[in-house]
């Protein structure tokens, strides 16, 4: 069509295309419409199946590595006792956390054990390409029973909750993304605030109140507020806390529990 | 270049940069592949195929990231049309030249990310870009992108050879 044309006039032509459809792109986006989340799923069902591929088979040459070439026994040994002292750990959290409940709640006659509801294991099959959100692709949808909204956890802490899903993946934001935040409490104190990502491997706990008792190595969990995290998960510990001379909140940080560079396998909690 | 090659390419592509390229990623920073062969199209193909390249990868991008749609597909096209434009003016062969100018184009691609996120999407991207990890992709990618280039056109040159022994024996070639 424009072969023939006159070069400076073919740029402007090749530019003006580019910035509308682009505009059109981002516009029908922010505006929330279908449309542009029909591409999205498109895109996911083309590309994850690879992933999929890739990362199993990725998984599969490192644990025959791991498991018969690297010290095989020792390895084994080391997983399960690594494994049982995340489970430990998990487990010692859910004691802690129902022992304080305990002691609120002590005149309540019925007491319903803490759960975190129905649960569908995943696998992380792909991560974010464009290094400036924090996004894993796992590989469980909407045939599973995974809706956007639904909280994502490991045995070692929040993950972050599903942003979009097709037939058989989804996009979930961790709770690192800038755009994640997830109402909190300090588990000793119970000061509240939202853990808020920053692009990086840690988290900022916001408008905690100058005056809450935090202190590092204290346990920030999900407060239960906002309706998508259940009470009670463990986010992270404080790994810093800077008091200001003036201001109403301090400036805390949280590292988060669960190895978010490292996830394999995520809990999607699709129920009650 | 043919559509399955094509489609194949970006298959590939694409898995490298969000399953593989992780294991390499130093201090959460992993180099950009996708615009490492954007430029590499650009610089080969000029500035049409460089722009339709460059567009069609950022969309992709933007569909598998929590951006919005359209930034990167946005950001990727520009810079296939500018690494298109200039490829004349440049000595594309050399490796530091090529280094250098993946370099820029890395800091190109964030700043363009930035300005939008900045001026039109405060809200929806704000923070998602700051300037040292952006540096640090930048120098990444610049060391990885002139291997990579070699790798492109040792397949790039196969495929040609290939081509043309087909073509010389009667078959036909996707």
């Amino acid at each position: 069509m424009i072969k023939g044309m006159p070069k400076r006039r073919k740029d402007v032509i090749l530019l003006f295309l580019i910035f509308i459809i682009a505009f059109t792109l981002i516009t029908i986006n922010v505006r929330g419409n279908k449309n542009s989340a029909i591409i999205e799923s498109v895109i996911i069902s083309v590309i994850s199946p690879f992933q999929s591929i890739v990362t199993k088979s990725i998984n599969k040459i490192s644990n025959i590595w791991n498991m018969y070439i690297y010290l095989v026994n020792i390895q084994e040994e080391n997983v399960r006792l690594k494994k049982e002292i995340d489970e430990l750990r998990e487990e010692n959290n859910r004691y802690i956390e129902q022992n304080l409940r305990y002691k609120r709640l002590k005149d309540m006659l019925a007491f319903k054990e803490k759960g975190y509801g129905k649960m569908v294991m995943s696998e992380v099959v792909g991560f974010d390409p464009t290094g400036w959100s924090h996004l894993a692709i796992i590989d469980k949808g909407t045939r599973n029973g995974v809706k956007k909204g639904m909280p994502v956890l490991t045995h070692e802490g929040l993950v972050g909750h599903i942003i979009q899903s097709t037939p058989k993946f989804s996009k979930v934001l961790l709770i690192t993304d800038v755009k994640s935040a997830v109402d909190a409490i300090v588990q000793r104190t119970r000061s509240g605030g939202i853990v808020v990502g920053n692009n990086k491997n840690i988290c900022e706990m916001k408008y905690l109140a100058i005056t809450a008792d935090v202190e590092i190595m204290d346990k920030v969990i999900s407060s239960g507020l906002g309706g998508i995290f259940p009470k009670g998960v463990i986010i992270g510990i404080v790994s810093a806390v800077q008091k200001e001379k003036y201001g109403l909140f301090q400036k805390v940080e949280v590292t988060p529990a669960a190895n978010l560079s490292q996830l394999e396998e995520v809990f999607v909690i699709t129920g009650n | 270049m043919p559509i399955l090659i094509f489609v194949f390419f970006t298959i590939l592509i694409f898995t490298i940069q969000t399953t593989i390229l992780r294991y390499i990623s130093i201090g959460g920073v992993k180099p950009d592949i996708i615009l490492i062969v954007t430029v590499y199209v650009g610089l080969r193909q000029g500035k049409e195929k460089g722009i339709s390249t460059g567009f069609i990868f950022g969309l992709i991008q933007d569909s598998l990231s929590a951006g919005i749609i359209g930034v990167n597909a946005l950001s990727k096209g520009l810079l296939g049309f500018i690494v298109g434009n200039v490829r004349e003016k440049i000595m594309s062969e050399n490796m530091i030249t090529q280094s250098l100018f993946i370099f820029i184009a890395t800091i190109f691609d964030g700043l363009i990310l930035l300005l939008i996120s900045e001026t039109i999407f405060q809200e929806e991207l704000g923070g998602r870009i700051s300037l040292r990890p952006l540096f640090l992709q930048a120098l990444y990618s610049s060391i990885i992108g002139p291997l990579l280039f070699l790798v492109l056109k040792w397949i790039k040159d196969k495929y040609v050879l290939l081509k043309k022994e087909a073509k010389r024996s009667g078959y036909r070639t996707i």
